[in-house]
């Protein structure tokens, strides 16, 4: 499960860098398709690998359950590193 | 879909919240129980012991009553649950110390026990609460799928959140807590209706039984012996042998001990075991024979359908839960919450320019009272919890009515006072109250080192930090507000 | 629907839609639980709680059927079909009302 959350965090912090909104803010227009869309696949692909390493375990119907809920909890805290990083100064 | 999504959401905003809140702290009922009842004992041995003991105590303090069912306490419970029909004083319920099996000496009050019925009664006479929170839950499904619908850029804007925009933060924050746990707000919904599936929708299952309601209960539970009571009157066999072929047969732990017509010859004795890493309740059941302690049934549930109903209702009450996973459930839950509030808060926000009808005010005064108001509600209920003199009678009803008084304070005074000064006075009363149950806690002299109250004392604190971090972001723009209006 | 004018038309047509999302959707519900109980060819307890978990789904879906059809009156034929089909597929298998 530890496995899982480890390869999950950057899984799910890839995924966000590709999209968009979240690339302009990192890279602004030096970065586009198909460079964010490379992230975000090797995002996802983390983020599978991840499910993988829960489905070892004989205990698989809870660790599915516990990843289910921290993929959740990981991805409102990346979107709100985004959301401080991307905050316009007041005019 | 958008125009279903806002007006299913709105006619039930304001009970879901309720629900959410109350059914995110049911997640804790026993920790919450443990610390609400700092006399019971600390640290079990065992639910066979703990269930021995409960017998022990009814078999003297509740002879006459027709049966009992008993809830051991387990690894996170001081106090074992029984509840039994009294023939002058209807359901009796009470919470037993896990080694001594008595409730004296122990505060009267319903601990986490209230939040969890709370949640699915709403405090309603039978079957009006269930049927109506039922309803709820199917609502929500609805505006789950039809926000599902209605978010065109789902997977773009996943990571979305742009605060200090008005409208478009709360739509941001609206759409974030949904998405991140839309799987648990989805399986949160259905399940909950589906717990409540015999009275939202029994044609199916009474129609195929002709009607047969006791047919039906013996086909859903074989090993669930209901026989009538002889009238004879025979000795109860010694409970500890019984409970011990239990849990070596369970596998472990031992959730319910029902005991049908102690004291008769017919006595019998049902044991149902905890959920675990099955999850599905009610996995595997045995009967014994109460005055002989022969076993006379035993199943073990592998019918797929009803397995996958036990697996759907387990997934609900995450009794199966270990202490993350449980945590992950609370998280979500108060996510859930947080959507439901940013969502009541989204209708007025969208409005707020140019459509301030009288549909507009009742929604921005009810906001105001149940969003702000019902976390108070509940703080109300462990400030009693504490403050209350052990020794009054009727305490555990004392308690409640001082959540319901609140709650009914602050809807009135949300009714009355205008919203601007409201936010501001509410977000501040949340704060103080937060602060106010770890120093209650400490005051009243039960705060003890533990897990327990170290978990529910820095919730509140954290409950306050936010109330107080809003009051904050609400008067920092009612400054700026004023500063430009008079420049 | 955010632009129109709230007409009694437009009123009678979002009534005649609820009416047929809570009662039509109720009743396909109910029948979709009772065709499950008498026509899946299971034991009996199994075809009814797989009936009963089916009609829980139905229930939203339904809700979203009659605000996406075109008009209030289309909903309530596509609520009459398949109250329909569902009490069809019960009565063939032997269910009684």
């Amino acid at each position: 499960m530890i496995l899982a959350t480890m390869l999950a965090l950057p899984g799910v912090a890839l995924a966000a860098t590709g999209t968009p909104r979240q690339t302009s803010v990192l890279f602004g227009d030096r970065m586009r398709e198909p460079g964010r869309r490379r992230l975000r696949l090797l995002g996802f692909a983390l983020l599978a690998a991840s499910l993988a390493t829960t489905m070892i375990d004989t205990d698989r119907a809870r660790h599915l359950i516990a990843w289910i809920a921290t993929i959740g909890i990981e991805a409102g805290l990346v979107a709100l590193v985004f959301t401080m990083r991307s905050r316009s100064p007041r005019a | 879909m958008t125009w279903l999504h806002d007006w299913s959401g709105l006619v039930v905003g304001w009970l879901l919240f309720a629900i959410a809140l109350a059914g995110s702290l049911s997640v804790f009922r026993e920790e919450i129980g443990d610390w609400a009842r700092p006399e019971a004992s600390c640290c079990v041995a065992d639910s066979a012991q703990a269930g021995a003991a409960a017998v022990r105590w009814l078999s003297t303090h509740a002879a006459g009553a027709p049966g009992w069912f008993i809830q051991p306490a387990d690894a996170r419970s001081t106090t074992s649950y029984a509840v039994w029909a009294d023939p002058k004083a209807g359901f009796v319920q009470k919470w037993l110390d896990a080694r001594s099996g008595s409730p004296v000496g122990i505060r009267d009050t319903l601990g986490g026990d209230f939040f969890y019925r709370l949640h699915f009664e709403l405090q309603l006479p039978y079957p009006w609460g269930r049927i109506l929170s039922g309803a709820a839950a199917l609502a929500m499904l609805l505006a789950l799928l039809t926000g599902i619908v209605a978010h065109r850029r789902i997977f773009v804007d996943f990571f979305t959140f742009r605060p200090g925009k008005g409208q478009r933060s709360w739509l941001d924050a609206h759409n974030l807590l949904a998405v991140v746990a839309l799987p648990f707000h989805l399986m949160i919904a259905f399940t909950g209706a589906l717990t409540l599936a015999t009275l939202l929708m029994p044609w199916g299952a009474l129609s195929a039984y002709h009607g047969d309601a006791a047919a039906l209960s013996r086909a859903l539970y074989p090993a669930a012996i209901d026989r009538p009571a002889a009238g004879r009157p025979a000795a109860l066999a010694p409970i500890e042998p019984m409970l011990a072929e239990a849990e070596r047969r369970f596998d472990g732990g031992l959730y319910q001990i029902s005991i049908a017509h102690p004291g008769d010859a017919a006595a019998v004795v049902t044991l149902i075991r905890a959920e675990d890493a099955r999850i599905g309740i009610e996995a595997e059941t045995v009967s014994f024979d109460g005055p002989s302690g022969r076993l006379i049934a035993a199943h073990d549930e592998h019918r797929p359908a009803v397995a996958t109903y036990n697996i759907l209702y387990g997934l609900h009450t995450a009794r199966f839960a270990d202490i993350a996973i449980r945590w992950l459930y609370f998280v979500s839950g108060i996510a859930l919450a947080a959507m439901i509030g940013t969502g009541l808060l989204l209708w007025t926000a969208k409005r707020r320019r140019d459509r301030q009808d009288a549909g507009y005010l009742l929604v921005e005064r009810l906001n105001l009272g149940f969003v702000a108001g019902t976390p108070i509600a509940f703080a109300a209920f462990f400030l009693a919890n504490r403050l209350l003199p052990t020794g009054l009678t009727h305490r555990a009803d004392a308690e409640v009515r001082v959540l319901f008084w609140t709650w009914g304070a602050l809807l009135v005074f949300a009714a009355l006072r205008a919203p601007a000064k409201a936010w501001r006075e509410l977000l501040v009363c949340g704060a103080l109250t937060g602060v106010a149950i770890p120093m209650a806690d400490v005051a009243s002299g039960a705060a003890a080192w533990n897990g327990v109250t170290v978990g529910v004392d820095l919730i509140a604190l954290i409950v306050a930090g936010a109330y107080a971090t809003a009051a904050a972001l609400v008067l920092r723009s009612a400054r700026a507000t004023r500063q430009r209006t008079a420049s | 629907m955010a632009a129109r004018t709230v007409t009694p038309r437009y009123r009678l047509g979002v009534a005649a839609r609820c009416a047929a999302t809570l009662l039509g959707g109720y009743g396909v519900a109910v029948l979709v639980a009772i065709a499950g109980a008498w026509a899946l060819p299971m034991a009996p307890i199994e075809a009814a709680t797989t009936g009963t978990i089916a009609a829980l789904l139905v229930l939203p879906v339904a809700a979203m059927g009659c605000f996406w059809a075109s008009s209030a009156a289309r909903a309530w034929i596509g609520i009459a079909l398949f109250a329909a089909l569902f009490g069809g597929i019960a009565l063939a298998a032997g269910w009684r009302p």
